[in-house]
């Protein structure tokens, strides 16, 4: 069978109504966590994974997906009109998106918005259906040592790539790999780091970790930044529609962001945020317009915002195609799919044909639904925005402790939880990035498991790493990737800017 | 800035006795019964080792920032927080939270949602009775009945429905 008959099958399962009906419960809840400030893809993915413990696999994964990518529609909403972004890949668009609003075209800047993510996402739904199967044929040949390798240049590119300090983002890796030891080792049977504590020989599920240290510390951040003074926010006037002239001037920006956020997405370790930041800075050097930059240029907001749409649809492809995430919102849907009994890689595509065409194929469907959501309703989802934080503190409080009561089902977990979101919220204060140690916490486990295999193959031998030679290939990539942000780094200064608080 | 570092330097200083531990903790642990075959404490050991390393760097970066005030500043000024670490606001939630979860189990889900919205909203400031009594009854109302129906247990406590 063909990829377009696979296609074929996939339409036929997120064409059921129960799963059209998750396709747009998903696309509508990553709206709001992307139109709201204090909570990102992660923690609205994490949040979600105990709501879909019981769906079947396919329909899990779609609502999920659906939150993921939805957010980078909702980003730019508060961008243009407040400001504000709603999720750090949308940080860029402001530049030009709220100059745009303060002459009175918030609306063109906002479809324009829309547009480029409608275009960027099915661009990379269409490159992923394209180049996964065929990534996955590659990838079928490849035994532990491989796979050991790809997943060590995976974390080297995404701890290398975060946060201010690398350092801070490699500690808090291996913390998250440390975190991952807790409990029973499935193959010698023997406890670690237990410490006789019952509640704890079963692990700590990365569900908790995840929302604690996302979800819960934002809350704390945003709690401890309450009744700061607010910002002029600007009106939707006139016609939502741009002009003719702004989507001629959109159109190569918009093309330029797909592809170049696409594959910017595939890459482990650069994320949504940067795409959008290198997409603008392209536009910024070869646009005609680039004496408008910062002054409300059209350009600004259609690059960016169809780069971060492009970089998250890349980011599903290493996930589907070799089971390895590049990024924390991918990694928690490793997780996610995992609990649901599948270890996504190059076998996906020919063990669970549902779940990996039914994705793809929602994914065509979700973006569509946000294009409609996000055009004529976008001023009715800029008013999320007003609901008091009072309200939604503690909303997004109850929703973590029952998620965690649901995974775990003892007060342990809660606690559990609780530590965690303080220590998350010690980690947002001092620049110590997340993503990574959720990376860290999904891999490890996996990355112990292709070794010990690994290392059965070679008789003990660590040899076998070097001698096979695409594993020899990734382990120079980790090498490189340790290496090249530090030459990069001492160039420019450029990545400075988008280090603060990536969304990997 | 200054405090940055300082903070750092606990961090990096704690994470590397952390890491020490883990080796010593790591190499007690059994060895495998088949030669050949990868005991449980490698993996852990070479995390171990990794947290040292990295720890010892963080300790000296922290350090070097921490006299000569090189800290690259944060570009975009919307983000730089002056607020103090805590405040009375996140001291209201963590006890909130913690006696919230205290009486998770003996309240049961509904019961004890509905006073931590309300109580949690009155003292970060809400004084609108009317919306917060609605979303603190209707909220967790409608969770409940979102995931009995999804089929997660949750506890009833003193209500059953």
């Amino acid at each position: 069978m063909d990829i377009w008959q696979h296609l074929l099958g996939g339409f036929g399962i997120a064409l059921t109504p129960m799963n059209l009906f998750y396709a747009f419960i998903g696309v509508l809840i990553g709206t709001m966590v992307g139109v709201l400030p204090g909570i990102g893809p992660m923690s609205g993915v994490a949040l979600l994974i105990p709501v879909t413990y019981n769906l079947n696999t396919a329909s899990a994964i779609i609502l999920m997906a659906g939150v993921y990518y939805g957010a980078m529609y909702g980003g730019s909403t508060t961008s243009i009109l407040l400001n504000t972004p709603g999720e750090s890949s949308s940080v860029v668009t402001a530049l030009d998106g709220y100059e745009m609003a303060k002459r009175g075209r918030a609306g063109s800047a906002l479809s324009i918005a829309a547009i480029g993510s409608f275009v960027a996402g099915t661009f990379s739904v269409l490159m992923l259906n394209l180049l996964g199967p065929s990534l996955a044929k590659v990838a079928i040949r490849f035994g532990p040592p491989e796979y050991f390798s790809l997943m060590l240049f995976g974390l080297t590119a995404v701890a290398g790539f975060a946060g201010k300090s690398r350092n801070k983002a490699f500690l808090s890796l291996f913390i998250g790999m440390l975190i991952s030891m807790i409990g029973t080792d499935l193959v010698s049977g023997s406890e670690r780091f237990t410490f006789g504590i019952s509640n704890l020989s079963d692990g700590i599920d990365f569900i908790i970790v995840s929302i604690g240290v996302f979800a819960l510390g934002e809350v704390f951040t945003t709690i401890v930044e309450m009744n700061k003074g607010k910002q002029t926010r600007f009106r939707i006037e006139g016609k939502i529609w741009p002009s003719r002239e702004e989507l001629r001037r959109s159109v190569g920006p918009i093309a330029r962001g797909s592809v170049l956020g696409f594959f910017i997405g595939v890459l482990p370790g650069a994320g949504a945020t940067i795409a959008s930041f290198i997409a603008y800075d392209l536009e910024k050097r070869i646009s005609k317009f680039r004496h408008l930059f910062g002054k409300g240029a059209i350009e600004g907001v259609a690059a960016p915002e169809s780069a971060n749409n492009g970089a998250a649809g890349g980011a599903m492809v290493p996930l589907l195609t070799l089971g390895v995430p590049g990024s924390g919102t991918t990694a928690i849907l490793l997780g996610a799919l995992m609990i649901h009994g599948i270890t996504p890689g190059p076998l996906l595509f020919e063990k669970n044909p549902d779940v990996a065409w039914g994705l793809i194929a929602s994914m065509y469907i979700g973006n569509l639904m946000l294009l409609v959501l996000n055009l004529p309703l976008v001023g009715l989802f800029a008013k999320i925005i007003d609901i008091p934080q009072v309200y939604l503190l503690p909303m997004i409080i109850i929703i973590s402790t029952l998620g965690i009561y649901g995974v775990s089902g003892n007060i342990f977990g809660l606690w559990l939880l609780l530590f965690f979101g303080i220590i998350g919220y010690f980690m947002k204060r001092y620049d110590y990035p997340g993503a990574p140690m959720i990376l860290g916490l999904v891999l490890a486990p996996l990355m112990e498991q292709s070794l010990r295999q690994a290392l059965i193959m070679s008789n003990g031998a660590y040899t076998i790493f070097v001698v096979r030679p695409i594993s020899l290939v990734l382990l120079l990539l980790a090498a490189a990737a340790i290496v090249v942000p530090l030459l990069l780094r001492k160039k420019n200064g450029k990545f400075d800017q988008v280090e603060k608080d990536m969304e990997l | 800035m200054e405090k940055n570092s300082v903070f750092d330097r606990y961090v990096s200083g704690f994470t590397f006795l952390l890491g020490l531990l883990v080796i010593i903790y790591s190499m007690v642990l059994p060895k495998p019964i088949f030669a050949g075959q990868m005991g449980p404490g490698i993996f852990p050991t070479g995390i171990g080792v990794l947290i040292v390393i990295v720890s010892a760097v963080l300790f000296r970066e922290s350090g070097k920032e921490g006299r000569t005030g090189t800290i690259a500043q944060p570009t975009s000024d919307q983000q730089v927080t002056t607020e103090k670490l805590f405040n009375r606001h996140l001291l209201i939630v963590i006890v909130a939270l913690i006696i919230y979860i205290l009486l998770f189990q003996i309240l049961g889900f509904v019961i004890s949602s509905m006073a931590m919205i309300l109580a949690l909203g009155w003292l970060l400031g809400a004084r609108k009775w009317i919306p917060l009594t609605l979303i603190s009854v209707l909220f967790p109302t409608a969770l409940f009945l979102l995931f009995g129906m999804l089929g997660v247990e949750l506890p009833a406590g003193i209500i059953h429905f």
